[in-house]
């Protein structure tokens, strides 16, 4: 994840405005506190081209540690990298000032990632409720597909009936295991943020 | 079943009341504020919601009805235990995330995040205190059919007196212990439902050896159906109406669990979104695993009691399991089982009568009435004096009612359910759209559609077995209205609001979120 011998130019913004911020290297941060100080970094600076020349040239100076210089531009690659994995629409664009935070879900399409991630979900109860209404009505209609036997006294009907509880099961243990990895990782879609700040239609 | 078993577990049954209300006392609210008697400070954990989730969806029905259905029906009696399964797909994907709120009681706060409060208070109010009376008064008739059904003939007397001890410790639980009670009954009796379910379940399958097919060919046997047993056809008739009649009862079965104030309710009772989705997800497991064992129970009945005793024990089936626990365990296994199906329906009332209450209280009194200058305080008084009123003029109904047709009572509540509160609260949280004639438009219209069509149906009048059989009006053929009603609401809650939103509506939102437009619709 951090070449060392790459060039400071090729570093990510992310890893930038990490360097640059006023956090310390060797304490542990929140999320919350490290995406505010980046965000505050980014504001305190004209512009994506006064970092990289800011960074370059802290980096290329002669007058400091070269050991402490490495293990702040490691920590921060490394930083930046869990945060780009845990919060895919961060990204290495920290929110401009000026956008507001719509603006940059929009531009990193994090909304509609949300959108997407939501109707697979949703379209994992197709099955489960397909399966029930075709059970409903083979049982009028298809009485003699229910009564062929499978095994024993077992017949399609009752192994249906079966398998409609199992599926049940298995659709509400795999929908929280994608609910925790893939939904509660996004982030809010601007519908619910606007209906929490009491807008009434 | 004779009088002599009356003495054996009446006694145990009083005890268990008195344990609980001791229980209750100690759980009691603390603090005195709104958040903590309405749900527990939204501080309970994920499992032990599920739990209390579980007992809510388990009313007697299910513990006595759905095994004595399958032990009559066979295979149609098994399909009665697939909806409310499937119910928790849509309750988890489509429901629960959303409806999550801090600091949110009743389904008029849900639907007031977004439209204008007043009216929707009052609309969600009445929908919902409809629900819950219709749902309390089905579990409370059940309760005296049941000790009927339990003490045979000499149960005559002591129905109606069941039905007045549940009603007054229901309202005793709720007025001392809000919540904190409800969900510890509601916690006690599921686990000694699932418990004892389960554990029966296995006592009838190690009767067979653990083969579960010489359980079903003992189950055919002894049907007097033979082969037939196991097939669709016993319960339901031929012919279209059939069809569409069963199709309607399982549209609202399926939609309206969503819609389920006390069931709503207790999504608020954890802290997040994601203890909210666990807990369905426990209370759904539970489910499943539960409904396996109601089957075995069920078919166990058939094979071991026989169905012409169980007939005529009771016709309706009911008693299926009790007889099935009387030839496993004899008597004393007898008192368990009947314990556990009163305690059932004593549990499930004080849920859905704090949630009838808490609705009077908070969505009537406080937002429509007082328009939210009531105090923490006088919202709490009401709240127990809202319990007081539900609890007996529901008890008072539930006597007057007594002859009335348990299911008859739950498909409306699940009909009315579907139809009135479903479609604004899904309106309310998938569409930006909405608006608040929409809402409006869409309770009221659901609720009246589905009560008249229900006044229209075969059941109130035009049969020999329906309410009024004297007259005859029924111009509607389907017991269940849900098939027409439950698309009625939806329409009309698009119909009020898609033609009215002005030009300005698709401006961007933070715009109108910082310029202020005016609530409209």
């Amino acid at each position: 994840m951090y070449a060392e011998n790459r060039s400071p130019q090729h570093d990510p913004l992310a890893v930038v405005v990490l360097y640059l911020s006023r956090l310390d290297h060797r304490s542990l941060y929140s999320d919350d506190q490290l995406l505010r100080a980046m965000n505050d970094c980014y504001a305190s600076f004209g512009g994506r081209d006064d970092l990289s020349l800011r960074y370059v040239r802290l980096l290329s100076s002669r007058d400091t540690e070269a050991h402490a210089l490495r293990e702040r531009r490691v920590w921060a690659s490394r930083v930046a990298a869990d945060l780009a994995r845990r919060h895919p629409s961060v990204h290495s664009v920290p929110v401009a000032p000026g956008t507001t935070s719509r603006d940059a879900h929009a531009m990193t399409g994090a909304a509609r990632r949300a959108r997407d991630a939501r109707r697979r979900a949703l379209l994992a109860g197709v099955p489960v409720v397909a399966l029930y209404v075709l059970i409903i009505v083979s049982a009028n209609a298809g009485r003699g597909f229910m009564a062929l036997s499978v095994a024993g006294p077992l017949n399609v009907g009752l192994s249906l009936g079966l398998l409609q509880l199992v599926v049940v099961a298995a659709c509400v243990l795999w929908y929280g295991r994608y609910a925790d990895t893939s939904l509660d990782t996004l982030p809010e879609s601007s519908g619910t943020s606007a209906e929490e700040l009491g807008y009434r239609p | 079943m004779t009088p002599d078993r009356v003495t054996a577990y009446l006694p145990v049954f009083a005890g268990f009341l008195v344990c609980v209300l001791f229980l209750a006392v100690w759980a009691a609210p603390q603090r005195g504020t709104l958040s903590e008697f309405y749900v527990s400070d939204g501080r309970l954990t994920p499992a032990h919601n599920g739990l209390a989730l579980f007992g809510d969806v388990m009313s007697a029905a299910a513990l006595l009805g759905s095994p004595g259905l399958i032990a009559l029906t066979g295979f149609d009696g098994t399909l009665s235990v697939l909806g409310p399964a499937v119910s928790w797909i849509v309750v988890l994907l489509l429901v629960v995330e959303r409806y999550h709120g801090k600091g949110q009681f009743t389904i008029g706060d849900r639907l007031a995040r977004r439209l204008r409060p007043r009216a929707v208070h009052l609309a969600a109010g009445i929908a919902t205190l409809f629900v819950c009376l219709v749902y309390l008064i089905a579990q409370l008739v059940g309760a005296s059919a049941l000790t009927v059904g339990i003490l045979g003939p000499s149960g005559r007397g002591m129905e109606q007196g069941m039905t007045v001890v549940l009603g007054a410790f229901m309202i005793l639980y709720i007025v001392l212990g809000g919540m904190g009670a409800a969900t510890l009954v509601q916690t006690l009796k599921a686990v000694l439902l699932l418990a004892g379910g389960v554990s029966l379940a296995m006592a009838v399958l190690s009767r067979f050896d653990w083969d579960a097919g010489a359980l079903l060919n003992a189950a055919a046997g002894n049907s007097g159906h033979g082969e037939r047993f196991l097939q669709p056809g016993l319960r339901f008739g031929d012919g279209g109406t059939t069809m569409l009649e069963s199709a309607s009862e399982q549209l609202a079965l399926l939609v309206g669990a969503a819609g389920l104030p006390h069931l709503l309710m207790r999504i608020n009772t954890v802290p997040s979104r994601r203890d909210a989705r666990r807990s369905v997800q426990y209370a759904a497991l539970m489910t499943c695993a539960f409904y396996v064992a109601a089957g075995v129970l069920g078919f166990g009945a058939a094979a071991l009691v026989g169905t012409d005793a169980i007939v005529a024990d009771n016709p309706s089936g009911n008693t299926a399991v009790l007889l099935l626990a009387a030839e496993l365990g004899g008597s004393f296994l007898l008192s368990l089982v009947a314990c556990l199906a009163f305690a059932t329906v004593l549990a499930v009332v004080a849920g859905v009568a704090l949630t009838a209450a808490i609705s009077l209280a908070h969505d009537i009194y406080g937002a429509v009435i007082t328009r939210d200058t009531a105090s923490a305080q006088r919202e709490l008084f009401v709240t127990r004096v809202a319990a007081v009123a539900v609890g007996t003029s529901a008890t008072v109904l539930a006597l007057i009612a007594r002859n009335l047709n348990v299911s008859f009572l739950i498909g409306l509540a699940f009909a009315v359910a579907a139809s009135a509160i479903v479609p604004a609260l899904l309106y309310s949280m998938f569409w930006r759209g909405f608006t608040t004639r929409g809402a409006l438009w869409s309770v009221y219209g659901g609720l009246a559609t589905s009560v008249s069509l229900v006044g229209l149906s075969p059941e109130v009048s035009g049969d020999a077995r329906a309410l009024l059989p004297g007259l005859d009006f029924s111009v509607f053929p389907l017991h269940n209205p849900a098939i027409v009603s439950v698309p009625v609401g939806f329409l009309l809650g698009w119909l009020g609001s898609a033609p009215f939103r002005r030009a300005g509506w698709k401006a961007p939102l933070a715009d109108r979120v910082t310029t202020g437009v005016p609530p409209r619709g």
